[in-house]
């Protein structure tokens, strides 16, 4: 479980998370919604321990990661799969060669072995025969497709997806939806998703949190999400020009 | 003439204003307070590259040892560096020879051009002219390639999967420069010595035997070990201020320009400094 409590941080003296409070429960799928400069990023660089809280703490596992060193933070990565909002693929590696990365680093399967996998997980994202491109000459979507296959290479026990269906066509978009409840079904990992589509928010979330201002604003089921009458959430859901949203913030 | 006397009366009576508004607004005081910024700044600045620099070494040490990126960086930094290090060594060589034969004439003492050419170029033009010459070519592609790494996040998706980005990119590309510098300056030396047989004997028909005696007895094995050790200092600092400036890089793909030709001109001045003080102090 990964535990935030009254999380702030502020880049220069522009505040960003206020006062922070949420739990992503070990063995769902949490999704974090919110506008756009809200802070969402900001939240999974702080799971991931690129950024640290100016104040509050962030507990994984039962830990107060407060606590730990670049060694500790290091050693529990390696549980960890983080895909970037722009899929942040190394330029200087092809799609097969992405995917293998943390295989080759971690394990010390064959080179065989290492194929079938990457296969395996590139087949899944709805990738095939582009294993051998390179990377800089993929579209935005299939870029993030690459970039899922090597945050889920390892099958880490926390993957932490970054809009993961942001670019994508509504079929590719249902298709990584789907790929999403299968393997946390099959694995009964914790899944963090940011998300800017209700209809795959709700499609595969547990618990819904939004973020307004640096705060959580509704931390709850989905079931309740779609039925809350929230004024925030319902704007946020229908997409309304008029209501409590401060647009030009 | 009156109106440029006049001009200048004006320009001092400018200047003391000015001066007068400044000591009634009190503004100097600030001076010392940037002139104190600055300062700080410049020392969180070293105090940042050297800890930055120690964790690079530091991680030679310890598993994973990355050979393979390791020749590719010595490929990069010194097999791609050979048409260059072999134009200005020739260059080099040829434009020295011919401008001592012609001073050296004056005294009657033409055939020590290869003794004195061989000495300059093993002591310092070698190293120092190599160094510069890689430094163009590597510091910028180096801080160019990490600087893009940071600014796309491959640095932190390195860090996502658990991987030291400092043991992944720094630690390969110094071995590979403080490794590679000599071989490419006994290089550059070897075509510039080449270019000074052509000049001396071939073209100024000089005597060839005193050619080469001069040579055994101006330049000893300890002369070369020198210009080669200074050169792989030159590599380490090339390479460091290389992955320095990448490392750090903010702003986008501007942040990536600035960072590109900072490493060029970092580079060249603290090689030039660094190799006034050794050649002053050390060897
Ligand atoms: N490293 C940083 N330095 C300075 N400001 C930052 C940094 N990272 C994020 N910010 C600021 O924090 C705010 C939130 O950024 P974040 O990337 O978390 O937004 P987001 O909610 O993910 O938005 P989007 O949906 O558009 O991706 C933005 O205003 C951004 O400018
Ligand atoms: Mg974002």
């Amino acid at each position: 479980m990964i535990r935030f409590e009254q999380v702030t941080k502020s880049f220069g003296a522009q505040p960003i998370l206020n006062g922070v409070d949420l739990t992503f429960p070990k063995g769902k799928i949490s999704v974090v919604i919110g506008r756009s400069g809200a802070g969402k990023s900001v939240i999974l660089k702080h799971v991931m321990g690129f950024i640290k809280p100016d104040n509050g703490k962030i507990w994984i596992g039962g830990e107060d990661t407060s606590e730990w060193d670049q060694k500790t933070w290091r050693h529990n990565r390696k549980r960890f799969g983080m895909l970037f909002q722009d899929s942040a693929l190394f330029d200087s590696m092809d799609v097969m060669e992405n995917v293998a990365f943390p295989l080759r680093e971690h394990t010390h399967k064959s080179e065989e072995e290492i194929q079938t996998l990457v296969m395996e997980k590139l087949k899944l994202v709805g990738l095939v025969n582009a294993e051998k491109k390179a990377t800089t000459d993929l579209s935005g979507g299939m870029r993030k497709r690459v970039g899922l296959a090597r945050a889920i290479a390892l099958d880490p026990e926390v993957v932490l997806f970054d809009e993961p269906s942001s670019g994508l066509d509504p079929i590719v978009t249902h298709v990584i939806d789907q790929l999403i409840l299968d393997t946390q079904a099959q694995t009964g990992c914790t899944y963090v998703v940011i998300s800017h589509d209700m209809a795959s928010a709700y499609r595969i979330a547990d618990k819904i949190t939004m973020l307004y201002e640096g705060k959580v604003v509704f931390d709850d089921t989905t079931q309740a999400a779609q039925n809350t009458d929230n004024p925030l959430v319902r704007q946020f859901v229908e997409g309304q020009l008029n209501g409590p949203f401060n647009i030009y913030y | 003439m009156k109106r440029s006397i006049f001009g200048v009366k004006a320009w001092v009576a400018a200047s003391l204003e000015g001066l007068a508004q400044t000591i009634r607004e009190q503004s100097y005081r600030q001076v010392p307070e940037s002139v104190g910024r600055f300062s700080i700044h410049q020392v969180l600045t070293l105090g940042r590259a050297g800890f930055l620099c120690a964790a690079a070494v530091a991680a030679l040490f310890r598993p994973p040892f990355r050979w393979r990126l390791f020749t590719k960086q010595l490929e990069f930094i010194g097999n791609k560096s050979l048409v260059v290090i072999t134009l200005t060594g020739f260059a080099v060589g040829a434009i020295l020879s011919l401008q001592l034969a012609h001073t050296l004439r004056n005294f009657g003492s033409e055939n020590l051009v290869g003794g004195v050419v061989a000495l300059i170029m093993a002591r310092e033009l070698g190293p120092l002219m190599a160094a510069l010459m890689i430094n163009g070519r590597v510091a910028s592609a180096i801080a160019a390639e990490i600087g893009t790494m940071r600014v796309t996040e491959q640095i932190d998706a390195l860090e996502s999967m658990a991987v030291d980005p400092v043991q992944y990119l720094l630690s390969p590309r110094l071995v590979a420069g403080t490794l590679i510098l000599p071989v490419m300056t006994m290089i550059f030396n070897m075509i510039g010595m080449i270019a000074c047989w052509l000049v001396s004997i071939v073209l100024l028909q000089l005597d060839e035997g005193v050619f080469f005696a001069k040579i055994d007895d101006f330049v000893g094995i300890a002369e070369i070990l020198k210009g080669l050790i200074k050169s792989s200092i030159f590599g380490f600092i090339l390479a460091f201020i290389g992955c320095y400036k990448g490392f750090y890089t903010r702003g986008g793909a501007q942040g990536v320009g600035q960072a590109t030709t900072q490493a060029v001109v970092i580079g060249s001045v603290v090689i030039l400094l660094t190799d006034y003080f050794i050649g002053a102090f050390l060897l």
